[in-house]
């Protein structure tokens, strides 16, 4: 191993790496000052870190946070109560709403549509598609009609 | 808490399956598994934030997370490990927001004593090496801190703390290292005495 050993470093302390790769670390740092050095004082700050101390919790401190949480329980069921309260309501609602849908529009006034379209009609009559066919059908039968009887009138 | 839920999802499974730890078999309710757990998640709280009221509100946020995410939560797996994957991600949001707005809010500001907030049991605990430890730790970036803590003092695997932060194993590998390092550089002084 030409170059420092790096992050294998970490790991090697740690007991992290494979039996090869430990036994070229360990092979380097015989050699390295300064990996053994590194591996020296990483081990140390490991220590330092094991020793890092932490005071217990402040009984105020628990009081209030099961205040919170308390608090925090009750917001979300009533969160929950609504929900379940609200959803089959506006399931309910969406329903009625579509039952109610016909029943909410205009009524339709028969005299007047009926007035409007012959109106309609009568403007345009190629525009309605059952009026065009009616017509064409009848004119193809009328030229049909006319021409056979031309010939038959003929002899 | 949108990123810590999918990777709660990841780090449980295999946090449940970590020796050495008691499950919790039965189904409990929240509060006593808090009750429980309370004490140990707290440290863990008080070496990330490094300070009581920065440990006790990280604390309270992972706490309120946990409750309202408590419906995942599978009895005969670990509560204290799912509440520290729920921590790690807390934490981590935490100090983003923190760095996103710099200045103190008015609230913050409200609750915020004049003095120190530090209770007569966090001075004796504040010894010279213990002081430039825990300072040292708070100066490292907080995915560094994260690592440090989770696998150095926690005592995790390094498949647990990837779990946990939810990043490859890779990831925590150099976190971990470069942490160190930067430990080694700051804590120079004791290192040498």
């Amino acid at each position: 191993m030409s170059a420092h050993a790096g992050e294998q470093l970490s790991e090697w302390i740690d007991g992290h790496l494979n039996p090869d790769a430990a036994a070229q670390v360990a092979a380097h740092v015989d050699v390295c000052d300064r990996c053994r050095q590194e591996v020296d004082d990483l081990r140390r700050v490991r220590t330092l870190l094991r020793r890092v101390e932490a005071p217990s919790l402040r009984p105020a401190f628990w009081a209030r946070l099961e205040a919170h949480v308390a608090k925090e329980r009750e917001r979300l069921a009533r969160r929950q109560i609504w929900r379940r309260a609200l959803l089959p309501a506006a399931v309910a609602a969406g329903a009625l709403g579509f039952a109610f849908l016909p029943a909410g529009k205009v009524p339709l006034n028969l005299d007047s549509y009926l007035h409007e379209h012959a109106q309609y009609r009568a403007l345009h009559p190629l525009t309605d598609s059952a009026v065009a066919t009616l017509v064409g059908t009848d004119a193809s039968l009328r030229v049909l009609r006319d021409s056979l009887g031309r010939h038959e009138a003929e002899p | 808490m949108d990123a810590a839920a999918g990777a709660i999802k990841t780090a449980v499974p295999l946090l449940s399956r970590a020796e050495g730890v008691e499950a919790e078999e039965t189904p409990a309710s929240f509060e006593t598994l808090l009750r429980r757990h309370g004490a140990a998640l707290y440290r863990s709280a008080y070496r990330l934030a490094g300070h009581e009221s920065d440990a006790e509100d990280l604390l309270q946020d992972t706490v309120i997370e946990g409750l309202r995410a408590f419906r995942s939560f599978r009895p005969g797996s670990h509560f204290d490990r799912w509440m520290r994957a729920i921590m790690s991600h807390t934490f981590i949001d935490r100090v983003r927001r923190k760095r996103r707005s710099p200045t103190t809010s008015l609230d913050a500001a409200e609750r915020l004593p004049a003095a120190p907030d530090i209770s007569p049991e966090e001075v004796l605990l504040r010894s010279e090496e213990q002081n430039a430890v825990r300072e040292a730790l708070v100066a490292l970036p907080p995915e560094f801190r994260l690592a440090v803590v989770l696998v150095d003092i926690e005592g995790l695997a390094y498949e647990e703390a990837a779990a946990l932060m939810h990043c490859p194993l890779g990831t925590v590998r150099s976190r971990l290292h470069r942490g160190r390092q930067l430990l080694r550089t700051r804590l120079n002084g004791v290192l040498r005495e």
